[in-house]
Order: C-alpha cells, then structure tokens, then sequence
C-alpha cells in the first residue's frame, strides 16, 4: 500500500495542475451540459418584465475586478434585459471599480438594444459612504450624485428630471460582492421604504442572503456565474455565464473528487499505523 | 477637551440619526440629518485619500533610503499617480484610464484572488478530513449543493437540483437565520455602546 | 493597441500565477502595480467626490443656491488629516467622532428592522407544517432549526435538559449551513479561475 502513503503526501503543483485542467480541457471541449432555470433566477427575471415600459430601476454596482466573472455576466444579461423592455436605468455604485464596469456594461449592451445615454440610462458613479450614501439617495438623489460620471450636472439629464428621491424608484437591482451591497441596500433603504429589492451576488454570499429572501426583504437573487448562466439563458444572450458552466461543473467534480481520494488515503494509512 | 469633544460629538450625532429613525421631527428630520448625510459623504471622501497618503509616507521613505527592491516602491507611486491623475483631469471615460483599468487592473485584482481557487482545490485534498458525525454532514451538504448548482449534478441526479434547494431553503436559512439575529444583537449593543462613550477604542488605545 | 494590451493583462496574469510555484520579483513587482494602481483609483473618487459634493455645490453652484455649509465637511475632512502631526493628533477625532456617530446610529438603524425583527416575524408567521421547499415537514425542521441555533449561542445558563437538546438541534442544523457555505464558496473561487483561464484561452491564445 505504499502508493496510498504516497497519494496521501502528493506535491501541490500535480493538484494545482490537474485543477487547471480540469477547467481548460471542458473550455476547449465543451460537453453541453443543458441549464435548468431556478426558482429564485426566475424571481429575479419576473420582477424586472413585469414592470410597465418607463418605470425606473436602480441599478448598484457593489464590485471589483476581482468578482468580475460572477458579477460582470449577471449586469449585462440584466441590463439587456431592463433597456430591452424599455424601463428607464439608473446606475450607481457603492464600490469604486463598479463606476467603472457600469460603463463597460453600457458600452457593450446599449447599442444592441439601442438605448441613449441621458435618455434611457445613466451612470452616477461612486460616492463613499456606504450606508450614508443609501440613506442620502433615499432622500435626494440629485444631492447625492450633483453630476454623473461625464461631470454632466445631474439636473440637467433629461431622465433625470423625474428621477428626484426613492419614491421615483420602481425597483433596485444591487449586484454585490459584499459590504456594502445587497444587505446594505435591505437594512437601509428596504426596511425603511417601500420599494422591492432583487438582485445578485457571488456564490460566496448567498447563504448570507437565504434569510432576507425567506422574509421577504430580498424577492429573487442570482447567485454567482451559474445564476448568471441562467439569466443570460433567459434573455438569450450567451457570454462568460454559459460558456463558463462546462468548466464549473467538472471543476466541482475535481474537488469533490479531491475530497473523497484524500479521505481514503487518510483512512488506509491512518490504518496500516495503528 | 481632547478626550470629551469628540465623545459629546460621536453621541450628538449618533443619537440625532436615531431619533430621527423612531419619530419624524419637523426641522430636525428635514434639514438637519439632511445636512449630516451630505456631509458624511464628503468626510467619508477625505478618509478614502487618507489610505493614500500613508502609502505615500511609506513608499517614499522606502525609495529615498535605498531600500530593497526600492524599484518596486516606485512603480506603486507612479501607478497611483497615473491612476489619479488621468481621470481628474479627463474624467474616467478617458481612453487612457480605461485601457489601464482594461488591461492592467483588471488582470492584476482578477488573478490575486483567483489564486484562492487552488489553495481551496489543495485545502480540500489535504485538509478536509471525515474524522466526526458533524464532519460528515458537513460534507455532504457541500457536495449536494456542489452538484445542485451546477448542470452536471442534474445530469448525474435528477435529485441534486431538488435536495440543494431543499438543504438551503430549509436548514442553511435557519441556521444563517440565528446566526443573523444573535449577531444583530451584538451589532447593536456594539454601536450603542459607542455612541454612549463606553467603548472608545476606535480613537485608538483609550 | 488592443493587442498589446490583450498582451499586458495576460503577462499581468501569468505574473501572479507564478505566485503558485514560488515567491518570485514578478509577482512583488505585479502586486505593487496592483496596490498602486488600487489607491490611485481611491484617490480619483476621493477627489471627486470633494469636488462634485462640496467644492462645487460651494464655490461653482452654477445657477442653482450656493450652499455655503459645505464649508463644514471641508473642515472636517481636513481635520482627519491632523493625525500626521505630533501635537494636534487629537483634533483628528472630531471627524472621526462625527463619521463613527452617524456610523452606529445607521448600523443600529439598518439592523434592527431587516436584520432583527424581519427575521423574528418571519419565523414566528410560518405555519407548523408546510411545504417550503420539498416536504411537509420543511416548516416545522425550520423553526427548530432557527431556535436551535438561538439556543446554541445562549451562554447565560448551563446547557442540560431542553436546552441541550436545543443546542444540539442548532449545532447539526448549523453544520448543514456550513456545508453549504463550504460548497458555494469553491463555486465562487471556481468561477474567478473559469474567468480568468477564458480569458488566456479566448483573448489571448484565441483557441476559443
């Protein structure tokens, strides 16, 4: 049984190697795997089709580069989704790279739907301050944000105009990757106005979320890439969520497999030395 | 004076915004909590440049006594000043500022914590051990959600995609659920505490 | 252009994937381009901020009302900037104690109606037997999953009798919590790697 020792003392790069395949490999040669839609996917999509053409959505972008494969997917199959079915968009970030992928979520959706900037969406940028930042945009969204992101004064913005407090707000997609994000928008503006809250987070963070989605405060989440997926399947618009399914899936087999084959050579060895 | 004034300041305004949550006062409700959020903001804005200015502090010591791989220190500087510079002046539509973040930036924040992947691929070769009952079930939540969340799961199972969401809708929002309500508990204590000047040491060492 | 930048990320990548094989100059030099290039971006919003909330609705209003209090956060934010100086080091925690004040009052606002009460209602309004996922019984193992985990945390009496069985309802139903914790972050870590192995395959090699 000596290969059971060895497998049990295995260097770290052969892990690290067959990880890294585990994820190429089902890239190059995807398998295809079909896509289910859940329950709270589904819950996210609803609340956003079922609002009439002009109503308004806020959308927060509470990320960094380094959720971009979560969260990135997730914004452009939603905001396809909301210029799509003509709902006017409001884009603000809590975190102060997501300015800066709002406008490359613009760029690349905008011209498929035809959207105008000023007219159909605008972006508010960052402003510090987490909780204040959500308490002060419930009160006056045009203090908050004086200018968008061109240095635009926000009062001049066509769309704006009618955009002035929370109550002009329809419904919030907040797209986070942590604090502040999503719970910041349930504790701040959700518990305290009466606007729904939906939105999406990294896998990492769903759990946390689970409570908020069974009392009502959160209606629907997209979690993480395979959330994603989903979405990008339901506005049919395929990108990094559904290319990227193949290589999650396999990649959960490795681990899971890593799991099972480490035990076993624990047990064998752990028994040859008693 | 040193000690008091910022204490008196922290409950002012502490129990100001609470006040303000439980009853609605005209004046107060209005105008006042306004102003303090709007100014929040722009404090909140003077702290952010403050992590920057202690980088300076450091980087620029370490530059002028010579230290090594003080070449490294450079390039931290002149990255945040390019990073700074380019979108005050030209706002961050700027085609320069945006290729940066493109290209560089991105890759740079991407790849640090996609390194986690393989320490937790590696982590779970090593170290998660079937040693008690607790561990066991612990496993088995992890791989049915593993499998539930992903399309293999239902092409191996048609079961997975129903127990993942049956294993987190029922017991992961319960126990997230208590979790949550003790650690608000504490949450409150915490910040009520210091808006009554009990606990001060986030003035540091008092 | 774009392709020397295509060039640049996956050189930026590779640098700090060498991380893996050992310590090395490039990936030092990879991470103080990146913590630079991270604070030069605070810097910016920092700055901009200032400038859209304070200076400009003070010095340049345009034609809407001058607001001169503006002036106070002016103050107040360079008062933070006091901590450098050997003496007036405590004239930093007048800012401090204004942002920490309205800081715990926000905290102890957002928590207490979404976090606290929320989740008390909301448990205390489900039926004893419901279906909430799969099972009838799925109501029922939910209350006596959330008291449970209640009474594993409550530390103010010795643990025997019902209370035992209580906490160690909350511990078995916490284990599940955390085994669905343990799944759903190697699904988030799995995806950062997805997203950047797509990108050396798509982007850089193009075999995709």
């Amino acid at each position: 049984m000596k290969w059971l020792e060895k497998l049990q003392t295995i260097d770290r790069r052969i892990i690290y190697l067959l990880l890294a395949l585990s994820i190429i490999l089902p890239l190059l040669f995807p398998i295809g795997l079909p896509l289910e839609i859940s329950k709270n996917t589904q819950a996210v999509y609803e609340q956003i089709d079922k609002l009439p053409p002009g109503s308004v959505v806020l959308v927060s972008y509470d990320w960094d580069a380094a959720s971009a494969p979560e969260l990135l997917p997730q914004a452009e199959a939603i905001t396809k989704h909301i210029l799509e079915k003509k709902l006017k968009l409001v884009a603000v970030a809590l975190w102060n790279q997501g300015a800066t992928f709002a406008d490359r979520v613009h760029n690349s959706v905008a011209p498929e739907v035809g959207a105008e900037y000023g007219k159909d969406y605008v972006n508010l940028g960052y402003r510090p301050g987490q909780a204040v930042v959500l308490n002060s945009l419930a009160r006056d969204i045009h203090a908050t944000f004086p200018e968008d992101v061109t240095r635009t004064r926000t009062a001049s913005i066509p769309m704006m105009q009618d955009i002035k407090t929370i109550e002009d707000i329809d419904l919030i997609v907040c797209l986070s990757a942590g604090d502040p994000g999503l719970r910041t928008y349930i504790e701040q503006i959700g518990a305290q106005y009466p606007v729904t809250i939906t939105g999406g987070v990294t896998a990492v963070s769903v759990p946390g979320m689970l409570p908020y989605l069974q009392s009502g405060d959160l209606v629907g989440l997209l979690g993480g890439m395979s959330g994603a997926a989903q979405y990008e399947m339901l506005v049919d618009r395929p990108g990094l969520g559904m290319g990227g399914m193949d290589a999650q899936s396999i990649a959960h087999l490795l681990i899971i497999a890593f799991i099972f084959i480490g035990n076993i050579a624990y047990v064998a060895v752990g028994r040859k030395k008693k | 004076m040193r000690r008091e004034l910022p204490i008196a300041i922290t409950f002012v305004s502490g129990i100001l915004f609470l006040l303000d949550y439980f009853v609605k006062i005209p004046y107060l409700s209005e105008y006042v909590v306004g102003h303090f959020l709007d100014w929040a903001i722009v404090v909140a804005a003077f702290a952010l440049l403050l992590g920057a200015a202690n980088l300076l502090r450091i980087h620029v010591q370490r530059i002028v006594k010579g230290k090594k791989e003080w070449w490294n220190s450079l390039i931290l500087l002149v990255a945040m000043f390019v990073m700074a510079i380019v979108p005050i002046i030209w706002t961050q539509q700027n085609a320069v500022y945006e290729y940066l973040f493109k290209h560089f930036f991105e890759h740079l924040n991407g790849t640090m914590f996609s390194l986690l992947a393989f320490y937790i691929a590696s982590a779970a070769y090593r170290a998660f051990r079937i040693r008690t009952k607790e561990a066991t079930v612990l496993l088995i939540a992890a791989v049915v959600v593993m499998l539930g969340a992903t399309p293999i799961g239902a092409a191996i199972w048609k079961g997975f995609p129903q127990y993942s969401d049956w294993l987190q809708t029922v017991f992961t929002t319960a126990g997230m659920r208590g979790i949550m309500i003790g650690a608000s508990l504490g949450a409150m204590v915490t910040a009520l505490r210091i808006i009554f000047g009990i606990d001060r040491s986030y003035f540091g060492g008092q | 252009m774009e392709t020397l930048g295509i060039w640049i990320g996956a050189l930026c990548t590779l640098a700090i994937f060498s991380y893996l094989l050992r310590e090395n100059p490039f990936f030092r030099t990879a991470e103080h381009l990146f913590i630079g290039m991270a604070a030069g971006i605070g810097i910016f919003y920092g700055y901009q901020s200032i400038v859209t909330n304070a200076w400009n609705p003070l010095f340049n209003p345009g034609d809407e009302p001058r607001q001169w209090f503006m002036i106070v956060p002016l103050v107040l934010g360079v008062l933070l900037y006091t901590r450098f100086l050997k003496k007036g080091k405590w004239i930093s925690r007048i800012p401090l104690g204004f942002m920490v004040g309205v800081g715990s009052a926000l905290a102890i606002r957002g928590v207490i109606g979404a976090s606290f009460m929320n989740q008390i209602t909301a448990t205390m309004s489900l039926p004893l037997w419901g279906v909430m996922s799969k099972f009838g019984i799925d109501s029922l193992l939910f209350i006596l999953g959330v008291l449970g985990t209640l009474i594993y945390f409550y530390f103010s009496r010795e643990q025997k009798g019902p209370l035992k069985v209580g906490a160690s309802i909350g511990k078995w139903v916490m284990m599940i919590a955390f085994g669905a914790s343990f799944g759903n972050t190697v699904m988030a870590r799995m995806s950062l790697l997805v997203g950047r192995i797509y990108y050396l395959l798509g982007e850089w090699l193009a075999i995709l």
